[in-house]
């Protein structure tokens, strides 16, 4: 099974990709509520796919990102946000996002974008 | 106060309520409402900065916000908002001013957000300085509505 990390500031947003990710092969390695504790958990846990909030107290997900990225340039991090902007998305892919989620979202959708990085 | 600074978050609310729960709404008569203000039981903050200085306090009453919470959290309707409930009211905030930062980057205005706080208590008096609130009523269709307060800095 590929491992997923979460990294969210809502607790209903953790909740609920983990119980969409529980109907497919996708296992929650862990959930970070802020882009710091995201940066501890991807160098403890390993995981192969990120799904990275944007608008976080503490530390954004685009510092997170920063941060993955120059510790593992293969990381792989979706960025999953409520801020749709072009200039948001530009943004994050230049800073290495592998693709970009708007919220809302259907379950399918992660699913397949998973396995779309994952070149699954 | 424009029009063009009102109607992204009018049409943001109804839009995103209606694909995150499916419920409808309607908007209500849009008012300048006098500071400070008393609000409903579930208040949500968000604070917006970039292209104009403001913030928005999207107020539910307990009922609404049980109804709301319940769908998006696929239960049986709940009587009490836990914290899990709580945090759905705020996701579903942010998708709002979300995709109201995008209706309003369509525009040239450049706009980021904060953090929803979630606020909860009976009778919650806010007193916002400096500012010019318009109160956006949405009406769903049992006749139960939430409040979208919109704080402009004065100059905007």
């Amino acid at each position: 099974m590929k491992k997923l990390l979460i990294v969210d500031d809502a607790a209903f947003m953790r909740l609920s990709i983990r119980n969409m990710m529980n109907n497919y092969d996708i296992e929650i390695v862990g959930e970070a509520a802020n882009g710091l504790i995201g940066v501890e958990m991807y160098k403890e846990l390993h995981p192969d796919i990120v799904t990275m909030d944007i608008t976080m107290p503490e530390m954004s997900g685009i510092e997170a990102l920063k941060a993955i990225k120059a510790h593992d340039p293969q990381a792989k991090v979706i960025m999953v946000s409520a801020m749709g902007q072009e200039g948001m998305v530009k943004e994050a892919i230049i800073n290495g996002a592998t693709t970009f989620v708007v919220k809302p979202f259907k379950e399918e959708f992660l699913y397949q974008t998973i396995n779309k990085v994952l070149g699954l | 106060m424009k029009a063009e600074y009102i109607n992204p978050f009018i049409s943001a609310s109804a839009e995103m309520i209606e694909q995150v729960t499916g419920l409808k709404t309607k908007k209500g008569k849009i008012y300048r409402k006098d500071v400070p203000y008393r609000s409903e039981s579930t208040l949500v903050l968000i604070g917006i900065t970039g292209g104009f200085h403001g913030s928005v306090v999207m107020s539910f009453s307990k009922a609404i916000c049980c109804k709301i919470a319940s769908v998006m959290m696929g239960c049986s309707l709940i009587t009490e908002i836990d914290e899990i409930g709580k945090s759905a009211i705020g996701e579903l905030c942010n998708m709002i001013l979300g995709y109201t930062a995008t209706l309003f980057s369509r525009e040239n205005i450049i706009v980021d957000i904060t953090p929803p706080t979630i606020l909860t208590g009976d009778n919650i008096q806010l007193s916002i300085p400096n500012t010019v609130v318009v109160c956006i009523p949405l009406l769903f269709e049992d006749e139960s509505q939430i409040e979208i307060n919109v704080s402009f800095a004065d100059g905007n």
